[in-house]
């Protein structure tokens, strides 16, 4: 009977903790798609501002400590203000130079910004301990529960601002705003004629989407109590988002948070396969795991390249050009 | 019946447009063997677009091409050469960063062996390319580049030859000059052409004519009918006199 | 100073190796191939295992290598083509039939690239590689320059490389038709050039570039499963920075990479040095070829010797 209790008991933690990460992947969803399913920008970086966020509420949050930069002690809420701010901050000087590059270029800039601050994260020791990541970052609400049971609660805290953005997002989009930006999107020769500085525009909806990023972040890091640069791989921090946004429908913020969730079950899911395999390939599981990624975006952009659910307020055109031959 | 199948090139009631939007609505024009068409009208009127749905670039939403008697709207630009049909564009019409010579080549792509003497033909026309043979295209003056584009079309001695608004661009004496060789041309190759043109003199050129505006064949005559005709005049040539 | 020079040329080699065959591929494929990094892993991984196999100590006179490194190089670049071919088969074919756009393209390569990689990852595990363990021994030179023979080898193999790519771009049949492609697309088409077949060279033109240029860095440094992401950056910058399709432009971009990489790091190291900080500078070299592109794209968004004329 204790047995199963127990299991049971275990089967629901690993459930929470699994919709706490899902939630956090839907929220850097949500700005993915805000960046390129409604705006165009192709940003293969984002990792860059989830990780600054992450860092900047650690730094703030964290008590005092020889290791690397802290012992400011300040409140979650203003860390995760802060990582918003400063990654809207370094969304803003960026900006200047990597709007002005379209498409690959762009892209490729935004990555190239990714290795440099993912760089100076692993190397800057004095700031952020290197490697060896910044330990006891405070949880909200921890002292009220129960350690084994705070997934729950902190399942809640999630959820609120996973909530608040979606319709945050979802109301930016639907906005007069909104309309003008996925104008810029579908033709911005005519959107400029009609006189808005569409430079302008994307910018604002870079930075926007950066700071939604750089509370995910924070949110990251208040959960687990510890980060370090290596959770922040181009892997698990960039690239399975896109997934995300494409399987789960470009451009349609219902669809993109339940991209989030089922990449994040088929990851989590692979766990259990873990544990059935050989010692031997269970070292390479990541990357078995990174295989089997890879393959169901092969599949997903061969097959449906515009996700499950389909964008509703404008036709995509980013998926097919229109001139033959 | 005999008559009809002499048709070198038949485009039947053809509709044809970039995504949704259509440009053509409904056009047919022919040319037979031997002779010079031009095609005229203002900006606008579709007159590339149905140049490039004949050389293939271009799919058609209805209607039908015949070249020979053989359908060729669902063909890919490259059978379409192969079947003696020759496109030269009114802009991009070059590769600039080869040779003259290399363009020769490259348009004699599908030539078995008669390269050299193809060129030959070519600069017995235009013997200005001649000199010219290991510039780069792109840094070619205006007139030279156009006759670079033509040469690069003649290469496989189409029976067909499309061309648009060779003229464009040129200062008047090249103007006439151009004109002059195209009219060589159909003399030496024995190729048909159909031009599309925007300036008067090129009508002067060709046998007939067909006035296009807004997507739509408004007129189709001999030149010399068109030339008289006071409504086309009035409309499309801004009441400019013929002599 | 100097030998930072002859070290930034020689890795200003690698990258122009790397970077004519992205340029290239780039142009006539009309997209950003994020994968292609994963070919250049490919090619020294494959090196490595071929290497393995032929199981040979012979080594060519004050060299680490030997005639199976050759064979090796040739077999790898072989075997990689043939995947690279598989796999435009298989998947950006059907895409481009299909007629997505160039950013849609580019994502998907991304995650052929994450598939590559974590192939490499699972075969041969995370621990850096080398081809031989033997030290290579560096000569004196005049002006009291220091190089190995191996970077000899590479800086000559590269130099000929070059060459006979320029010729073949030049001479050959395909090479003109490559360029016409590369020149105007459609106007290709209408001469009667296929395509298709000018698409299948082009790879295997870049992927036998590729594949050499990692092996060369291979020897001259070391293998890591992620070599072939990290090498994306530099790739790219020396394509943009040359002008995307521009031959020239990609070979004096690459140098140009190389060198800075190699020159700024080792002199802030210097400098760092001399002042005591203990830092290790040479992380950042991705972060020189970063700022690099950066600039010159304020000053000239087509890159340095932009693309085509009208």
């Amino acid at each position: 009977m204790d047995f199963l209790a127990e299991r049971k008991r275990s089967m629901i933690n690993y459930l929470s903790s699994y919709l706490v990460m899902a939630s956090i992947y839907a929220i850097m969803a949500l700005a993915l798609n805000m960046q390129w399913g409604f705006t165009g920008l192709m940003n293969f970086g984002i990792g860059a501002f989830y990780m600054v966020g992450a860092y900047t509420s650690a730094i703030l949050t964290v008590g005092p400590t020889e290791e690397h930069l802290g012992g400011f002690g300040l409140p979650i809420l203003i860390g995760i203000l802060c990582a918003a701010l400063m990654a809207g901050l370094i969304a803003y000087l960026i900006s200047f130079p990597a709007l002005k590059l379209r498409g690959g270029p762009f892209a490729i800039a935004l990555l190239a910004i990714q290795e440099t601050i993912f760089l100076v994260v692993k190397n800057e020791s004095w700031l952020t301990n290197g490697v060896w990541g910044i330990r006891g970052i405070p949880r909200p609400f921890f002292n009220l529960v129960d350690p084994t049971n705070y997934s729950f609660i902190f399942l809640l805290v999630v959820a609120v601002c996973l909530i608040g953005v979606y319709f945050g997002v979802e109301t930016a989009v639907r906005s007069p705003w909104g309309r003008v930006l996925r104008g810029i999107r579908e033709d911005e020769i005519l959107t400029e004629m009609s006189g808005k500085d569409c430079t302008k525009y994307r910018r604002q909806s870079f930075v926007f989407s950066s700071m939604i990023m750089g509370i995910a972040g924070a949110l990251y890091v208040h959960y687990t109590g510890f980060v370090s640069p290596q959770v922040f791989s181009p892997l698990m921090s960039t690239f399975i988002i896109w997934l995300m946004v494409m399987v789960g429908g470009t451009g349609n913020n219902r669809g993109v948070i339940l991209g989030a969730f089922l990449i994040w079950a088929i990851w989590v899911g692979s766990d259990f396969i873990t544990d059935m395999v050989p010692a031997s390939i269970a070292t390479r599981i990541g990357f078995i795991r990174m295989l089997f990624v890879g393959l169901i975006l092969g599949v997903t952009v061969l097959l449906r390249p515009q996700g499950i659910m389909r964008e509703r307020l404008f036709s995509l055109k980013i998926f097919a050009e229109e001139e033959i031959s | 019946m005999g008559e009809k199948n002499k048709k070198l090139l038949e485009v039947r009631r053809i509709r044809a447009g970039y995504g949704v939007q259509d440009v053509l609505f409904g056009v047919s024009v022919s040319v037979d063997e031997g002779e010079v068409v031009s095609i005229f009208g203002p900006n606008g009127a579709g007159k590339s677009t149905l140049l490039k749905t004949i050389a293939g670039v271009v799919r058609i939403k209805s209607g039908e091409i015949l070249f020979k008697g053989i359908r060729i709207d669902k063909l890919s630009p490259q059978s379409i050469v192969k079947n003696g049909l020759g496109w030269v564009p009114q802009e991009n019409n070059i590769f600039p960063r080869m040779t003259v010579r290399e363009n020769l080549e490259m348009g004699g792509f599908t030539l078995k062996d008669d390269l050299e003497e193809r060129m030959e033909e070519v600069f017995s026309i235009f013997p200005q390319l001649r000199e010219k043979l290991n510039q780069p295209a792109g840094s070619l003056s205006g007139g030279q580049r156009q006759m670079l584009a033509v040469g690069r079309g003649l290469m496989v001695r189409p029976e067909l030859l499309l061309l648009d608004e060779p003229t464009a661009g040129l200062a008047p004496n090249l103007v006439h000059m151009m004109l002059e060789k195209v009219g060589e041309i159909t003399r030496q190759f024995r190729s048909s052409v159909l031009l599309v043109t925007q300036t008067l003199d090129a009508l002067r050129f060709s046998r007939r004519g067909y006035l296009l505006a807004s997507g739509e064949i408004k007129y189709e005559d001999t030149t010399d009918s068109l030339l008289n005709n006071e409504e086309v005049k009035k409309l499309y040539f801004g009441g400019i006199t013929v002599s | 100073m100097l030998d930072l020079l002859i070290s930034g040329i020689v890795y200003g080699g690698i990258i122009t190796l790397g970077a004519i065959g992205l340029t290239l591929m780039s142009d006539i494929l009309g997209f950003f191939n994020f994968a292609y990094g994963e070919y250049f892993a490919l090619g020294a991984y494959g090196t490595l295992m071929l290497t393995g196999v032929f199981n040979s100590s012979s080594t060519f006179k004050g060299l680490t290598f030997g005639w199976s490194m050759v064979a090796s190089v040739f077999i790898s670049a072989i075997i990689t083509i043939a995947i690279i071919l598989l796999i435009d088969f298989i998947f950006f074919r059907p895409l481009r039939k299909r007629g997505v756009t160039p950013l849609f393209m580019a994502l998907a390569s991304l995650g052929v690239s994450f598939v590559i990689r974590a192939a490499i990852n699972i075969i041969w595990g995370p621990k850096v590689r080398y081809y031989s363990n033997a030290i290579q021994l560096s000569r004196e030179m005049p002006f009291g320059i220091h190089i190995t023979n191996e970077e000899i080898v590479i800086l000559v193999s590269t130099f000929s490389l070059v060459i006979l790519v320029y010729l073949f771009l030049k001479n050959t049949r395909i090479g003109k038709s490559m360029r016409a492609v590369s020149n105007n697309e459609l106007l290709a088409k209408v001469c009667g050039i296929n395509t298709e077949v000018v698409i299948v060279w082009t790879w295997i033109l870049s992927g036998v570039l590729a594949a050499i240029a990692g092996t060369f860095y291979g020897i001259r440094v070391q293998l890591r499963p992620i070599m072939g992401w990290e090498f994306l950056i530099p790739l790219f910058v020396a394509v943009i920075m040359g002008g995307i399709g521009n031959f020239w432009g990609a070979m004096v971009s690459g140098m140009i990479i190389g060198i800075s990489e190699e020159l700024i790091t080792g002199l802030v190291q210097n400098l760092l040095n001399s002042m005591n900080i203990t830092a290790d500078v040479s992380v950042y070299k991705p972060a020189v070829a970063f700022i690099l592109v950066v600039l010159i794209l304020l000053l000239k968004p087509y890159g340095l010797f932009g693309r085509k004329e009208a």
